[in-house]
């Protein structure tokens, strides 16, 4: 069967929670980050497998060797009218030793307004990752990401049964000694989520044959100074 | 400072120059002709059972638009007598073309007999041959020229029947809501999607409005209060697409008119309900309708 594909709904689905993880090892005290990512959700697309292509430039900012502020704006939406900006902190309760992870938790606020009509969402996110230090200057991570939705119905006042948008990602950072790092996470969002009846072609890994939320590919690159 | 402003100006620039709007629609003008039941292309159900008698299949254009645009259109019946018969408007849905649609158009002209009821269809602009550009208010304003040239045959609103497939639900539902020229006796929908709010959310795993995205005016869930004429809904239990609960029951549920029939196919998919259905269940279920007092 030939599968209908609403190009626009792939293109537009910010997926919520669909950025790679902002911090997951805080800065140093008084050290600052400024990062760009892409990468989204893997879809199909003119008979291939494609990542929907957001981008958002952040900022960060250690407040102590273990709090680090982070701010951010959606450069993809923007583009096609929709202001997206999330703030929050990353607090790391310890650092890795060996094999035994560091662990951080991030609180975040995203704020979504648009520019056709006076709407606005507020979303509260809350993470938490382990990550491992190696080579000296590397890590990887491995996490959890949760988006709070706030509002009690849906669309056409038809009641809000999905309150957590939760998405599982792993990571890697590599950094240099000029305090470049470059990073790869894929990220799997909505795991519990059945994604087969959508108007978007989601790639993404199947449960008992289900398709299941959908999965995710980010690249960032950020300079700390 | 300067740098600043510079680059506010860049995003409030940016902010203003794109739009996803066209990129809901999906056409396809490959085709240099239309061939209906010579088509090769890709169709997703087989009717060749069903013949239509080529003296019975009228391929004509109509000017749309403030350019004059043509877009074209088929009618499947006897024309002369449109002022007699009842007739059904086809709005198809978001792929390809009349002539990928051609098989369902078949279906409906055999509908209590061959070409016992006319059967209208045509391409929205942008779609098979039809020139211009795809856009809802085109949408909307091509099938009330179709609705117009069915006016101008002598057609009448007891006798005009609209059936909307996918995307053409939408056509069905403005036109029906908010009427142009004459409006509909009865309405069929099949595998509607409830507005384009359920499709960001569906999409989005956020209860996001569709302001964030486009600008399309498209809802069939509220559109369908506002219609108080008959209204079959028939929509695939495992609807891949759009799915039955977040979208066709919702239209169902929000309809407040004098009378409704669902038919919720199991087993059925987005773009196959009348196969799973079984093809004369589904001409019988439609001509029990069409025929309802």
């Amino acid at each position: 069967m030939l599968k209908y594909t609403f190009i626009f709904f792939g293109l537009l689905s910010v997926f919520g929670a669909c950025t790679s993880q902002k911090i997951v090892q805080p800065l140093e005290d008084g050290e600052n980050q400024l990062s760009g990512n892409i990468g989204g959700p893997l879809i199909g697309f003119a008979g291939t497998t494609i990542p929907i292509p957001l981008t958002s430039i952040n900022y960060a900012r250690g407040i102590t060797d273990s709090l680090t502020f982070h701010t951010g704006i959606q450069t993809t939406s923007l583009i096609y009218k929709t202001l997206q900006l999330d703030a929050g902190v990353t607090y790391g309760f310890f650092i890795p030793n060996g094999w035994i992870p560091g662990l951080s938790a991030s609180g975040s606020l995203n704020y979504l307004n648009d520019f056709r009509a006076p709407n606005f969402k507020i979303y509260p996110q809350i993470d938490l990752n382990a990550y491992w230090e190696y080579g000296e200057l590397h890590f990887m991570y491995f996490g959890v990401t949760n988006w709070i939705e706030l509002s009690n119905i849906r669309a056409h006042d038809e009641d809000q049964t999905k309150r957590i948008l939760t998405g599982i990602q792993f990571g890697n950072t590599f950094s240099t000694p000029q305090n470049w790092n470059f990073t790869i996470e894929s990220k799997w969002l909505a795991p519990t989520r059945n994604s087969k009846n959508l108007t978007i072609d989601y790639k993404t890994y199947s449960i008992n044959n289900q398709p299941k939320g959908a999965v995710g590919i980010y690249l960032g690159i950020a300079k700390r100074f | 400072m300067k740098q600043l402003l510079f680059y506010i100006g860049l995003s409030i620039f940016l902010s203003s120059c794109l739009d996803l709007d066209e990129n809901l629609f999906n056409p396809d003008t490959s085709i240099s002709e239309y061939q209906f039941d010579d088509f090769e292309g890709i169709q997703e159900i087989d009717v060749s059972e069903y013949t239509i008698p080529q003296d019975s299949i009228t391929l004509f254009t109509l000017e749309v638009g403030t350019n004059g645009e043509k877009i074209y259109a088929t009618y499947v019946g006897d024309i002369s007598r449109i002022g007699l018969d009842t007739v059904i408007l086809y709005c198809h849905g978001n792929a390809g073309h009349m002539d990928f649609y051609w098989p369902r158009t078949k279906l409906l002209a055999n509908v209590g007999g061959l070409c016992n009821y006319g059967v209208l269809t045509f391409d929205y602009r942008g779609y098979g041959l039809s020139e211009g550009k795809p856009s809802e208010d085109n949408m909307y304003e091509d099938s009330d020229a179709a609705i117009q040239w069915l006016k101008d045959q002598g057609l009448n609103d007891d006798r005009f029947m609209m059936y909307g497939f996918s995307l053409g639900a939408a056509a069905v539902c403005e036109l029906t809501a908010n009427p142009r020229t004459i409006a509909p006796s009865k309405i069929m929908l099949e595998s509607p999607f409830a507005s384009a709010d359920v499709m960001v959310q569906d999409g989005s795993g956020l209860s996001l409005p569709k302001s964030f995205f486009v600008n399309l005016e498209i809802d069939n869930a509220e559109e369908i209060k506002k219609i108080s004429q008959p209204f079959y809904w028939i929509h695939g239990t495992i609807d891949d697409f759009l799915d039955i609960n977040t979208h066709g029951e919702v239209v169902y549920k929000n309809y407040q008119g004098t009378y409704s029939e669902a038919h919720r196919i199991v087993g059925a998919n987005h773009a196959d309900v009348p196969l799973v259905m079984g093809f004369e269940a589904y001409i019988e279920s439609l001509k029990n309708f069409i025929t309802l007092n």
